[in-house]
Order: C-alpha cells, then structure tokens, then sequence
C-alpha cells in the first residue's frame, strides 16, 4: 500500500514530512483521508480489515451521499465515509452511520472527520472510523489482582472521565471534542494547549481513559512540582511495565537534558505509551520535544470564551455543581476569569460554604465579581537611563559625603578607580549644585 | 492569601516529624488527622494544600480518600508495606494514579524525598492558587 502525500496542517508544530502518513500506517483504528473533492487517497491497514477493501480497489472513489437509493456493498461503503458539509467551513464533525453492507444501523461506526486547512484553503479530510458494537466498553480495571471493591473504587472514579464533559455549545468546544476522539482513537502524542485553569488536566484523562490505551495505566507526571529524580523514578524505573499513558504537565519546567531523554525513551518504545502534553506555553522546550510530542494539537479555549457553557460547566464540577440563582449566574457571566475554570471552582465553594444549605445568591460571591472595580490608569515607565543615572549620582553623592568630599576615598568606598569616578562626576555635574 | 496547609494522613506520626522542620521553616500549617471526614474538611478550606496519606492496612480506605482529596489538592500516597514483586507495586501504583494521585512512593520513605515531595507539591499548589 502507498502511503500518502502529507498534507500541510497549520495548526501543527513543522516536522517531518512523513510522519502523518507514518502515523495513521500504524494507527490501530480505521483511517483515511479524504481529498477536497471527497476522493480516497489513503486508507490505513486497519481500514482494509475492517471494511475487507484493499487500499487499491478504492484509492480515487468518491465518497459522497448517495442520490439515488443503492445496496450495492461499495456504493453503501463510499455513503458511510462521505463527509458532512460542515467539513468544508472547517468545522470538525463525528458522525454516526450505519456499518456498511447495513443499509440501517445497528451496527454503526461513528465517523469522525476533521478538516486539514492550509492559511487560505480546505485540503484535505482526516477520517477515523469507531466501530460500534452493543456497548462501547468503559475502561476496565488492569487484568488482575486487584480485590472487587478496589475494582469498583477505580471503575466508579473513572467513570467521570467521559466525552460528556466536553459538551459545549460554542464552536471551540466541539473543535476540542472531536479532536479529543480522534486523538483517543489514533494513540498518538497530543499536545494540548491552554490558559492555566483551562482543564487540560481533565482532557487529558478523558482521552486516556476513553482511548485506545485505556486498560493500561494511567501516569501523570507534574513537573512543576515533581523533581527531576522522582520523574525519572516515575518513568523509567519500572521497565516492565509501559503506562498506558503518561500525562506530561509543564514540560518547560523539565531540565533540557530530562526532556532529551523523555523523547529517547518514547522512540525506544517498542510499544510506547500515548504521551499527552498539557502546557500554557512552548518557551524552556527543546525544539525535539516540541516535534517528538506535537503531532497533534488541541487549544481549550479560555472560560471568557465560553461563558454561555457557564451552567453545565458548573453542573460539572467535582462538588456536585452548587444550585445558583439566576441573579448570581448573571454576575459570574460578567467576570473574566483569568483563572479559569479552577478560579470559577473555587469562588464557587468558598460561595457554597457562605451559603450554607441554600442555593448561592449575589451576597455569596465575592466582593471582586460583586463591585466591579476600575483598572488603575496606566503611567508610563520612566525611560531607564534616567533612572540608573539617578541611582549612580545618588550613590556617587553619598559616598563623597561619608568620605568628606575625598574622592579618591570615595572611589574606593564604591569599588571604582578614581579616574572612573572623577569622569562620572563631571558627566552627572555632581557638586556643583549640591556641596560635596 | 491564606496559609498553605500540609495535611498529613497516618497513625503513627512518622511523616509529619519528617516534615515538621519544613513546615516551621516555610510557615505551613500542618493538620495531621486520621479520620477520612476530617481530612475533607479541612481540604474545604480555601488556601493551597497538599496531603501525605499513607496507606497502613486498610488500602481500600487509603484508596477511598485519595479519590475524595485529589479533585481538592495534590495527593502524594505513601505505602507502608514494601510489595516486593513489582508487579503488586505497579498495579497499587496504576490504580492510585487512576484515582488521581499526583506521587506514589514505597518504602524506603527517605527524610530527603518526603521532604522534596512536600516543598515541590507545595510550592505548585500555592502558584495554582495564586
């Protein structure tokens, strides 16, 4: 089977140009790729097992709805991977069609398409096919040895990590949920960018333990508060066992030479784990991390961009969602939230505390969201030669006064050669409106 | 900002004298506490916090409160007993970093790495909390 052209991706970090087909060639799940036009121009093997086409037998089909009704098994093949017209204003989209040769599910597949854009155009189309069968399976417990109720315990936590929570009615939120299943799907590094606060932490399990790595473990590493000794501990002490996936927090607070060895060590996987990389900025990284890691991209948007998901992001939080009036929703709606979601997290608890049993009211909030207040007028900064040259004729005049105007004792009060001093205190003009 | 908090579960008292001159030194408060309900609230509390639990020999309780804390705060778990085969070790650590636990350290608990672990997690909680 040929591999595919790759397609320029504007939203991916450069790289190496076959990456993206090398990617999708080992992918487990169904891929393929679709041209402008909605012609196969590469299906991975998976595909070929699932559907039982060859790669050649479909390369250049069109795959578009069917006009007229057809139970030919290829024609009910091509319908089920045509894309959704929203594919061609950019808008990432899953869908879920009857498994071909079914002319009516079940079983389904659910398609996701994600759009490729250049600056200027629509290029190409990124399919991923999930099959369904009764039940998509939840994440199941690591084989054995674990006691029923620990089994219970880690079924009833990670039962919470699911796609529900990416609902969202704002065109950013489904950009991330239909990334975050095609990045379950496929295995590959993510990077997930995002404000502090934003939930990248959140993402992250969703995609794992949803994914395609879900029955194996789980491995989050913080390195803003882990040093470096334990996360080599973390990662490389225990050889036998490869996490499913590991979770890589603040990379840029990783040593340089620790971010080296976190790459050689994923390309010297035999099976490597899913890394996930969750940062606010790529400054402190080393450009072979950046490109080992980047493969994928998903930005969370900040929580001012989504204030209209403020009731079910409430509803979501880990104590429950505390019942708020509609009076406070309105002010918390007129908050920027540079913290985020953490910060909404947390005003909302401290209200709740404030509330006691009843449901949280304007008086609850506090008294940044309740008074909105002025920002201070901004001054200009003072240019910086004035003020150092402030500074060294202040300190020159103190020195000559504690050595009573001797300036040689000066010069050497403030470790400088006298002739250095001498040419400071004729530029400054230093004594000659203040006695020395 | 209100006081950083280093919540310590356990019963004999061992990670908090490890911790004890840290504390002083950083001006943190150290709430030691056995009871998983007193640990939940005083991680309700506003203010960064952190909490060293240590499973003794009820892991499943151990386990249950890691999952309540660590929506709150940084959870560092510390086994008591030494699970010589790697295996048990890499399943009682596959769990609990699926129920959310930021570290997982088996014995040997060294002074030098709880004390690192605290000052670490610490200084992440006050920063996110900032």
């Amino acid at each position: 089977m040929s591999e595919p052209d790759s397609p320029a991706v504007n939203d991916l970090p450069a790289e190496p140009a076959g990456s993206w087909s090398t990617l999708f060639h080992h992918a487990r799940n169904p891929v393929f790729l679709l041209s402008r036009r909605g012609q196969i121009r590469y299906v991975n093997p998976a595909w070929e097992t699932l559907t039982g086409k060859s790669a050649a037998s479909v390369r250049g089909l069109a795959c578009r709805p069917l006009k007229k009704k057809g139970t030919q098994p290829m024609r009910l093949l091509l319908q089920a991977l045509a894309p959704p017209p929203e594919i061609g204003e950019g808008r990432t989209r899953i869908v879920r069609r009857p498994a071909p040769p079914a002319k009516a599910g079940p079983p389904w597949w659910d398609v996701t398409f994600v759009p490729i854009h250049t600056a200027t155009d629509h290029v190409a189309t990124i399919g991923l096919i999930h099959p369904i069968d009764v039940e998509a399976p939840r994440a199941s417990a690591p084989a054995t040895g674990l006691s029923e109720a620990l089994i219970t315990l880690r079924q009833e936590a990670i039962a919470r990590w699911s796609f529900d929570l990416l609902v969202s009615e704002t065109s950013a939120m489904q950009q991330v949920d239909a990334k975050a299943r095609l990045a379950a799907g496929l295995r590959c590094p993510v990077w997930i960018n995002g404000e502090p606060g934003t939930g990248k932490r959140t993402l992250a399990r969703i995609i794992h333990f949803n994914g395609t790595t879900r029955d194996r473990s789980w491995l989050p590493i913080d390195a803003a508060g882990l040093q470096p000794f334990l996360i080599r501990t973390m990662l490389f002490g225990t050889p036998a066992s490869t996490p499913g996936s590991v979770l890589l927090q603040h990379p840029h607070r990783l040593p340089a030479d620790l971010q080296a060895e976190i790459v050689d060590w994923f390309e010297e996987q035999d099976d490597p784990p899913r890394v996930i990389v969750a940062s606010s900025t790529t400054t402190g990284l080393i450009d072979r991390f950046r490109v080992a890691f980047g493969l994928l991209t998903i930005d969370l948007p900040p929580l001012r961009d989504r204030l209209g998901d403020l009731p079910e992001i409430i509803r979501q939080l880990p104590m429950g969602g505390p019942a708020v009036s509609p009076e406070a929703l309105a002010m918390l709606r007129q908050h920027a939230w540079p913290g985020n979601i953490r910060e909404l997290a947390n005003v909302l608890r401290d209200a709740a505390r404030t509330a006691g049993a009843g449901r949280i009211e304007v008086q609850h909030l506090p008294l940044v969201l309740r008074v909105p207040t002025p920002l201070l007028p901004q001054r200009p900064l003072p240019a910086l030669d004035t003020v150092l040259e402030e500074v060294e004729r202040r300190l020159i005049t103190e020195a000559l006064r504690l050595a009573k105007g001797n300036k040689a004792d000066a010069a050497e009060r403030l470790n400088v050669p006298r002739a250095r001093l001498l040419r400071r205190i004729e530029t400054l003009k230093i004594g000659e409106d203040t006695p020395s | 900002m209100n006081s950083p908090k280093l919540i310590i579960v356990e019963r004999d008292g061992a990670l908090a004298g490890q911790v004890h001159e840290l504390a002083r030194e950083h001006r943190w408060l150290v709430r030691e506490c056995r009871q998983a309900d007193a640990c939940m609230t005083i991680l309700n509390e506003a203010g960064p916090a952190v909490l060293l639990l240590k499973a003794e020999k009820d892991l499943s309780g151990a386990l249950a409160l890691l999952t309540r804390a660590a929506e709150a705060c940084a959870v560092c778990l510390f086994c008591e007993e030494k699970h010589d085969n790697p295996a048990q070790r890499a399943l009682i650590a596959g769990l609990a970093y699926d129920l959310g636990a930021t570290a997982v350290i088996f014995p040997p608990h060294m002074p030098s790495m709880v004390e690192d672990l605290a000052a670490g997690l610490m200084a992440e909680a006050i920063e996110r909390d900032a």
